[in-house]
């Protein structure tokens, strides 16, 4: 499969980061091609500029702002978020990304009335989710919500295939996480990549 | 009140424009002191960056480079938020807001880990001026983050039992003009009573 794996945390040395390398190790040492996307290595500017808000709802110009990101969009079959929960949510890297990057009229059309967004990304047939949260997870779970799990799940999901699988995969409790539950952890990332 | 009034929108001739002018006006009625900080205008970077990262949670250091910000926050007696809901939530921008300045040490004291404390006690009220492109089902079934960041997350950080309100106009993309202006005219009536 073809498989786009975004990734958002500032420091190379964190535990953010040796999930996102093992994951795309994983990923290709099964066979699959993998594009992985670096945001903070990039350098993508999350900032949504007036110009591009400007230019949002215009066919073809909203589009010509993040032209390479898209493509990557375009070519995936699976599409695949790593990154750290900051304050319940996306970190603000990540969320600008999906703020510019998944723009109307090329990921999904708006509808006028109450029916639901008409979703574009058809190619994209598996999405999912690797994330490190700092709370427990009947915390995250029942009392303050996953924003950033909903707005990718519930937000993204419906404008990919109809039939697109997905997946969510949490490390709770990180202040207290011991070497043994992140190693236990990375397992389970190496078991995902093995069986996607 | 020293009001700090957090404006997070890229376009000055935007609705959300109009609104910060009626809101404003509002404000300078009821007498209120406002100092706005505008994040697109002052350019506020919202990236929590890899030295940040690594010094987040050492309270001697945590707060370089952001003294400025920081002082503008811990000066004001009330806090105003107002933005647009992007892709069903805040903007990167606003986001990134929270994720650099609600520091331990500066937000939130982390010294017990058991029993974490909010700091921002010196905040006694609270308003969210908020718009959503899609209807209110819609934000409900996302969860709304925008609602729950200014009645659940930044209401934890204030004074206890200190007044929230939220002020929200759902659906702006169908919006009729009669609509914007009606809210329009109850955001400057709701803030004359800040």
């Amino acid at each position: 499969m073809r498989v786009l794996v975004v990734f958002a945390h500032p420091v190379e040395e964190s535990f953010g980061s040796a999930i996102y390398r093992r994951l795309v190790e994983g990923l290709e040492r099964n066979g699959h091609e993998v594009r992985g996307l670096d945001l903070y290595a990039q350098g993508f500017d999350p900032v949504m500029s007036a110009t591009h808000r400007r230019d949002y709802h215009t066919p073809g110009h909203n589009a010509a702002h993040v032209a390479d990101q898209l493509e990557h969009l375009r070519w995936a079959e699976a599409l695949i978020f790593v990154y750290p929960t900051w304050w319940y949510s996306l970190p603000a890297m990540l969320k600008g990304w999906i703020d510019r990057v998944w723009v109307p009229h090329v990921t999904f059309e708006l509808p006028s009335g109450l029916q639901p967004v008409r979703g574009k990304m058809h190619n994209i047939r598996l999405l999912g989710g690797v994330s490190t949260y700092g709370s427990p997870w009947w915390w995250i779970r029942f009392v303050v919500g996953d924003l950033g799990q909903r707005i990718i799940m519930r937000g993204l999901k419906p404008l990919c295939h109809p039939r697109c699988r997905s997946f969510w995969l949490g490390h709770y409790r990180m202040d207290s996480s011991t070497p043994r539950t992140r190693e236990a952890f990375l397992a389970r990332v190496d078991q995902l990549a093995a069986t996607l | 009140m020293r009001v700090l009034y957090l404006y997070c929108h890229p376009v000055p001739e935007s609705y959300h424009g109009a609104l910060r002018a009626a809101a404003l006006a509002g404000l300078e009625r009821a007498g209120h002191e406002v100092d706005l900080f505008d994040l697109y205008a002052e350019g506020f970077d919202p990236v929590l960056g890899g030295e940040e990262r690594r010094r987040y949670h050492d309270t001697t250091r945590n707060r370089a480079g952001l003294e400025a910000p920081i002082a503008r926050l811990q000066r004001a007696e009330a806090l105003v938020l107002q933005f647009p809901t992007w892709c069903y939530g805040p903007p990167a921008m606003l986001k990134g807001f929270f994720d650099r300045l609600f520091l331990p040490g500066v937000a939130f004291d982390l010294t017990d880990p058991a029993r974490v404390r909010p700091m921002l006690g010196h905040l006694r009220k609270l308003a969210g001026i908020v718009t959503y492109g899609r209807p209110r089902l819609a934000a409900w079934y996302m969860g709304d983050p925008p609602r729950k960041l200014v009645t659940r997350y930044v209401r934890w950080f204030i004074a206890p039992g200190a007044p929230v309100a939220y002020h929200a106009l759902y659906h702006l993309n169908v919006a009729t003009d009669t609509a914007r202006r009606t809210f329009l005219d109850r955001v400057e009536r709701r803030l004359e009573r800040f």
